[in-house]
């Protein structure tokens, strides 16, 4: 090597780059060529006093500082958005804002839990009856859910989250959940949790591990069995399966288990308002399901695909497994001791009460789409309530707050929503007429059901209830304005 | 005795070969991800994740703009703005995987607008001897600027060719090796070592120019 190979080489040998030989030869020229080495060792002068400056620096951080800039600065820019009007650009703004997140996260579990209530229904079949028979004999179980759920509202980036739970279910003790939630576009996990429904205090338990937080939620007595509906999932979707229109899709080995297999595509597992594609697989020997994989559409807003495997029937449990221990260091979140909201019609008529004095009108639609309008409509109006809810949430320092206002502020939300799909899943023809009505008028019918076989219930834009016949009922929306 | 809830296993089946997860999808996000995996999530509402290019880029930026401004309490405060300005600028970035080289550039920009800022205030300052001054009544007792550790050799970057400024930033204060530097800026391996070689070289020439100097005064 001569030096002006050398010193093309210099730094490539400083940085560890060069192959054996080649270091080789670098090292022998050095030991013999002064002028070389003298370049070197300055090389090496330089390189040591930048490792040391850039050491230095990095110990200075102003992390904390730009983070907390940003969020003020958020807070600033988010409340000027709001009183200077809407648009393209501002709704951009409002989407980046914790709060509208935190809205849409809570919308998201409301479609999630929704889809799950959708799945109760007690008419009976003959095909899958013994399966039925036989899972109703079942005390205590354990299995597992995979699902994937896509929510999509005009005018917003979808949402697409993955969410992976182990449940253990027992008739005696109660519920525990062990769930993580993960961004599935990035596979970033954004939330753990650990639920236990307790019976004997009616009471749901959510302790969140990663942030060592506990929120604890008191359900009324509807609630609550609605809740236990809920957890007896595979039970409760047989029982469903029996009532729809259903195939039997012969037999298979699944991972070595021979099964028959049992598909429903009747609209009616998501309550008329959407497509769904369930199959069943049972055990030919013990007659108990094996997986569960079911794809759900409703509405073209929400998209759930879940798969429900690994499950242990009859399983021996202890009581201590459905008693939690809140750790010393645990520490109760700002949900703490919130009242879970029933879907009553008390509850809807207070979450249209609720929407008159938030935006001064009632909501488009009870659906996803009406939930989310809503939401972003509180950003954006100009009643004192509104107004003043705006100001306190743009005070807020931490998202912790901001989440907690959020979630104490749709929970006339939730109790509306929900009561509306609990009529549809339920058959009771629910109509709602937000498009046209205005608040105020006692005559115009805002939302009515069937209640019995000539006998609607109707909430009118007054928001008094009352129930009528169904040639009272067709006057009255014959009265409708158009 | 209930147990804690962490002590409190549930049953978890083994895994099976052939069985269909959507769990599978799952898995941790990496504190590595490139530069543009965090600015998208930061424009698809992630704000917290932009948490990663402040860690990443504040020794670079501080070493930036000591070289520039001199004054160390300075260059934090100049980078916490550029930072800033970053964050709320990020959906006009056209590429986001050059998201380093833009944010220099608007470290340059709050840097110039600072020093503009210090040359009035000196400038009203001289105007007006008897108005009250930022750093004590006299000028004479006015501390002097707190210089940076090493400010000669951060000076020396600073006023390197902006090629070779980024290529010595990333290296010696973003952490990133030669094939790191490579990947991020999308140039051969070797182009990096000839970049940081003819760099040393300038560097080298700078701080024996700045020595010269300070023998001659």
């Amino acid at each position: 090597m001569n030096c002006a190979e050398c010193r093309e080489r210099l730094v490539a040998g400083l940085e560890g780059l060069l192959k054996e030989p080649e270091r080789q030869s670098l090292v022998d020229h050095l030991k013999v060529c002064q002028t070389c080495r003298a370049e070197f060792k300055g090389l090496q002068t330089l390189r040591q006093r930048l490792v040391g400056d850039g050491k230095t620096l990095a110990q200075s951080s102003v992390e904390d500082e730009v983070m907390d800039r940003i969020l003020r600065e958020k807070n600033v820019r988010l409340k000027s958005a709001v009183q200077a009007g809407t648009g393209l650009g501002i709704r951009r703004l409002i989407m980046k804002s914790t709060v509208v997140k935190v809205a849409v996260a809570a919308a998201v579990v409301l479609a999630c839990g929704a889809a799950r209530f959708l799945w109760s229904g007690t008419d009976s079949g003959v095909a899958l009856a013994d399966v039925l028979a036989k899972v109703g004999q079942i005390r205590a179980l354990t299995y597992q859910m995979d699902s994937r759920t896509k929510v999509t509202v005009p005018g917003m980036a979808s949402m697409e989250m993955d969410m992976k739970m182990t449940w253990l279910i027992a008739d005696d003790y109660g519920m525990r959940l062990d769930g993580t939630t993960a961004d599935a576009k990035t596979g970033q996990v954004v939330a753990e949790h650990r639920v236990y429904l307790l019976p004997g205090q009616k009471t749901m338990l959510m302790l969140e591990p990663a942030k060592k937080q506990y929120a604890r939620m008191v359900l009324d007595e509807t609630l609550f069995q609605e809740k236990r509906k809920e957890t007896n999932d595979p039970r409760m979707m047989i029982q469903q399966l029996l009532g729809c229109r259903y195939e039997d899709l012969g037999r298979k080995t699944l991972d070595g288990i021979e099964v028959q297999g049992f598909q429903s595509t009747d609209p009616a597992l998501v309550g008329g308002k959407g497509d769904a594609d369930v199959k069943v697989w049972v055990d030919t020997k013990t007659r108990l399901p094996v997986r569960v994989d079911a794809k759900m559409r409703m509405e073209g807003q929400m998209e759930m695909e879940y798969t429900i495997h690994d499950f242990q029937w009859d399983v021996a449990v202890r009581a201590d497994e459905f008693a939690p221990v809140i750790p010393p260091d645990y520490k109760p979140s700002l949900a703490d001791g919130a009242k879970a909201v029933a879907p009553t019609e008390r509850g809807a008529i207070e979450g249209l009460r609720f929407c008159v004095e938030f935006t001064g009108e009632y909501p488009q639609a009870l659906d996803l789409s009406g939930v989310m309008s809503i939401m972003q409509d509180f950003m954006k109006s100009e009643t004192p309530v509104a107004k003043k809810y705006q100001q306190e949430v743009a005070q807020m320092k931490s998202q912790e707050e901001q989440l907690a206002k959020s979630m104490e502020i749709s929970q006339p939300i939730q109790s509306l929503t929900m009561f509306y799909m609990t009529l549809s899943q339920q058959h009771k023809e629910p109509v709602y007429h937000g498009k046209v009505v205005q608040p105020g008028d006692v005559a115009q019918v805002l939302l009515r059901w069937k209640t019995g076989a000539n006998e609607y219930r109707v909430i009118f834009a007054d928001l008094h209830a009352e129930t009528v016949n169904a040639d009272t009922l067709a006057k009255l929306e014959a009265a409708l304005p158009q | 005795m209930a147990q804690p809830p962490s002590a409190v296993g549930l049953r978890r089946p083994p895994p099976r070969a052939g069985g269909h997860r959507v769990g599978a999808r799952f898995a941790k996000v990496s504190l590595m991800e490139n530069d543009k995996f965090y600015v998208e999530r930061c424009l698809d509402g992630h704000p917290d994740d932009y948490r990663f290019l402040v860690r990443r880029y504040q020794p670079v930026l501080l070493a930036h703009l000591a070289g520039k401004l001199g004054h160390r309490d300075r260059a934090e405060e100049a980078a916490q703005e550029a930072l800033v300005r970053a964050y709320f600028g990020m959906d006009k970035l056209q590429k986001p995987e050059s998201f380093c080289a833009w944010l220099l550039g608007i470290a340059d920009l709050v840097a110039k607008e600072q020093q503009r800022k210090e040359s009035i205030r000196r400038r009203h300052e001289s105007a007006n001897p008897d108005a009250p001054r930022r750093c004590g009544a006299q000028a004479e007792e006015a501390p002097e600027p707190e210089l940076s550790q090493d400010f000669s050799l951060e000076a020396a970057v600073a006023a390197l060719p902006e090629a070779y400024r980024t290529v010595i930033l990333l290296r010696y204060y973003g952490g990133r090796s030669c094939r790191g530097i490579a990947g991020q800026l999308d140039m051969p391996l070797g182009t990096v070592t000839k970049t940081l070689s003819r760099a040393y070289a300038l560097l080298r020439e700078a701080l024996q120019r700045q020595t010269a100097n300070e023998v001659q005064q």
